[in-house]
């Protein structure tokens, strides 16, 4: 019995150290110092087995548990954005979702997804709160210096709703997509809109409060990205819906965002995007959640 | 089926691998030819003197709690500069999370640990004061009481816990225990034997047991303070 | 066939510091320091081991008792063990405060960037 313990002691050392996560590795340890501890009894040192008890397999657990609560995790904050990511009856679902998944499997790390407001974003990412940003996320929206955007997956575009026959008149315009004030004074105002009178952004806090304009008749139309436009359109009321028209007037990317301290995550994640675009799951992957 | 991460051969981990072993090699050698087994009985001595003290019947406590206890003294030092280190770096580090916030939101945890809290406690007591008539010791035993602090910890916030527990005193108080222990070894050195032996020896064994408990429960708990408060920084 | 579980037990002290030297991730290294050190301890007591013997408590005559020296000496070595890991682990926390990496070859990295700019080590706070 003692020549099998001691066996199995040589096959957990072995284990703990081909471990790729480290929360596995500690409480393989925890079991190293219980066998331990057990030989220490077969062998006649009682006070040592409840001492190695005690220390190797309560304290030292402890101890490493509780510095190590983070390490595992891969903490995403996002906005909750039908169909990218959004939760239905508490359970989460999403184009989005799919591809943390299968990124944080690849990497063996817990997804975590926490909803915030878009507020938030910019001031929690980083440091020890959140790794990464999500929630049909795309190029421009938070420049900064904290945050470094990822390749690409999806192209779309910036469109831009319109009740039909009217033009000029208040634009609604969602916090995100606030440089589109510059984008227009660039590209002059899109033709074949308001055929040449001028029209007044207003700027929204949150989808709501535009479609609720929307709907109230407050504003004529609203710029937003295509991932956000359709959601848009599921909540305005219908007669209005049948009487809009949406053009584009841009084109967006799609991405996600990394704290610009992270390189290594940075790397890697631009890694995995790049190789589902080799392999067009991103395509299929978008088929089954937008069309 | 455990899927095997493809094990790079470099010019340096060969190497290595084969000095280790070799010195594994070696040292397994020496002692399957070498081993004398007259020489390994060396403790027999303190065995048969241990078994002849008239109120210790452990003979481990014998060896390091009567025959050698400048061994423990300096273990006791060597423990209270490692919580000396932990101590004042807690005070110069800010911590990120929140120091009353409950550890664990599980109902089952926040309502037993409040009476599960006594058993450990009690067992902690058990061991250090039985240390001389069965296994235990004040080690043992400070670990086992400063690991029930932390349950205590987990249902009710570790600030609010060490504020009930005092640990400002508590700091302060953990070096008398050190001091007791080096009387009782000094009183020992003058006074051969008496430390010891016969009814008041009895409670000399049982202070000396509970002093070393006190201390390592003291700083079982300062090393588990830090680390909760500091959770999740690596 | 105590040597053999001796022999066993100085084969995990090989594994251990092999992971020691080869592991890049600092906290890999902290926990083969771990198993090296419950390996000694371990090897201390079964090299003295022969069958039969029984817990060393009580006097009664004409008991074959183990050894109590080893198991003395070796039980201040797993409380020192314990206050070593917790200063380590404390040491660990303020690195990777300060260069936000666990690997060893990186912070080495960094550590010499910070001493060829400034001539010394960056110092902490002030």
């Amino acid at each position: 019995m003692l020549v099998g313990f001691t066996l199995l002691l040589l096959g957990l050392a072995i284990a703990v150290l081909i471990q790729e996560r480290l929360l596995n590795a500690v409480i393989l340890l925890g079991v190293f110092s219980l066998i331990s501890s057990a030989i220490y009894f077969l062998v006649g040192a009682p006070d040592l087995a409840v001492t190695e008890g005690a220390i190797g397999v309560a304290f030292v657990t402890f101890i490493y548990v509780l510095a190590l609560s983070d390490q595992g995790k891969l903490h995403v904050i996002a906005e909750e954005v039908p169909p990218f990511l959004f939760q239905e009856k508490g359970e989460l679902r999403g184009a989005e979702l799919e591809i943390l998944r299968g990124f944080a499997e690849d990497s063996s790390l817990d997804l975590e997804v926490e909803f915030v407001s878009p507020e938030e974003l910019s001031s929690k990412v980083g440091g020890r709160r959140a790794d990464l940003v999500a929630g049909a996320y795309f190029r421009g929206y938070l420049s900064g210096g904290d945050l470094k955007d990822t390749v690409s997956f999806n192209e779309a575009r910036l469109t831009r709703v319109t009740l039909s026959g009217e033009a000029g008149g208040k634009v609604g315009v969602l916090p995100e997509v606030s440089f589109v004030e510059e984008q227009l004074a660039k590209t002059g105002i899109n033709r074949g809109f308001d055929g040449g009178k001028s029209f007044e952004l207003v700027k929204f806090e949150s989808l709501e409060d535009l479609v609720d304009a929307y709907n109230d008749g407050e504003i004529s139309g609203f710029f937003a990205d295509s991932g956000r436009v359709s959601n848009a359109l599921y909540r305005i009321n219908t007669p209005l819906r049948e009487k809009s028209e949406t053009a584009s007037v841009g084109k967006i990317n799609y991405c996600f965002a990394v704290s610009s301290e992270d390189q290594e995550l940075l790397d890697s994640l631009n890694d995995y995007l790049k190789s589902l675009k080799r392999r067009s799951e991103v395509d299929e992957l978008l088929d089954r959640y937008f069309r | 089926m455990i899927a095997m991460k493809k094990l790079t051969f470099s010019l340096k981990g060969a190497f290595v691998v084969g000095l280790v072993s070799t010195f594994g090699v070696l040292a397994v050698a020496a002692i399957i030819l070498g081993k004398d087994p007259e020489g390994l009985r060396i403790g027999q001595l303190y065995l048969k003197r241990g078994l002849e003290l008239d109120n210790v019947s452990n003979a481990v406590f014998g060896v390091y709690g009567v025959f050698r206890f400048y061994d423990t003294l300096f273990e006791l030092m060597i423990f209270s500069m490692a919580v000396l280190g932990i101590t004042v770096f807690s005070d110069l580090e800010a911590s990120e999370s929140s120091e009353s916030a409950q550890l664990v939101e599980s109902h089952v945890v926040n309502a037993s640990a409040s009476f599960l809290y006594p058993i450990v406690a009690v067992f902690g007591f058990y061991l250090a004061f039985s240390a001389h008539l069965g296994p235990g010791g004040g080690f043992a035993a400070g670990v086992i009481g400063g690991s029930g602090v932390l349950l205590l910890a987990l249902s009710k916030g570790a600030g609010e816990t060490g504020r009930r527990f005092q640990e400002n005193e508590m700091k302060r108080v953990e070096y008398l225990a050190l001091i007791f222990a080096l009387g009782v070894a000094v009183l020992g050195s003058l006074y051969p034997g008496k430390a010891y032996g016969g009814l008041s020896g009895l409670g000399t064994i049982i202070a000396v047991n509970t002093a070393i408990g006190m201390k390592v429960f003291i700083g079982t708990w300062a090393i588990l303070h830090f680390f909760v408060k500091h959770r999740g920084e690596i | 066939m105590s040597d053999f579980t001796a022999a066993i037990s100085i084969l995990i002290v090989v594994v251990g510091s092999i992971g020691l030297i080869l592991k890049k991730n600092l906290l890999m290294k902290l926990l083969s320091l771990s198993i090296v050190n419950t390996a000694t301890i371990l090897f201390f007591v079964l090299v003295v081991y022969t069958p039969g013997d029984r817990a060393p408590i009580g006097a009664y005559p004409g008991i074959q008792y183990a050894d109590p020296l080893p198991q003395a000496l070796v039980l201040t070595s797993i409380v020192i063990n314990f206050g070593v890991l917790a200063l380590s682990l404390l040491f660990t926390m303020v690195l990777v405060k300060r260069y936000h990496t666990l690997d060893v070859k990186k912070i080495e990295e960094l550590v010499r960037k910070e001493f060829e700019a400034e001539g010394r080590p960056a110092s902490h706070g002030d």
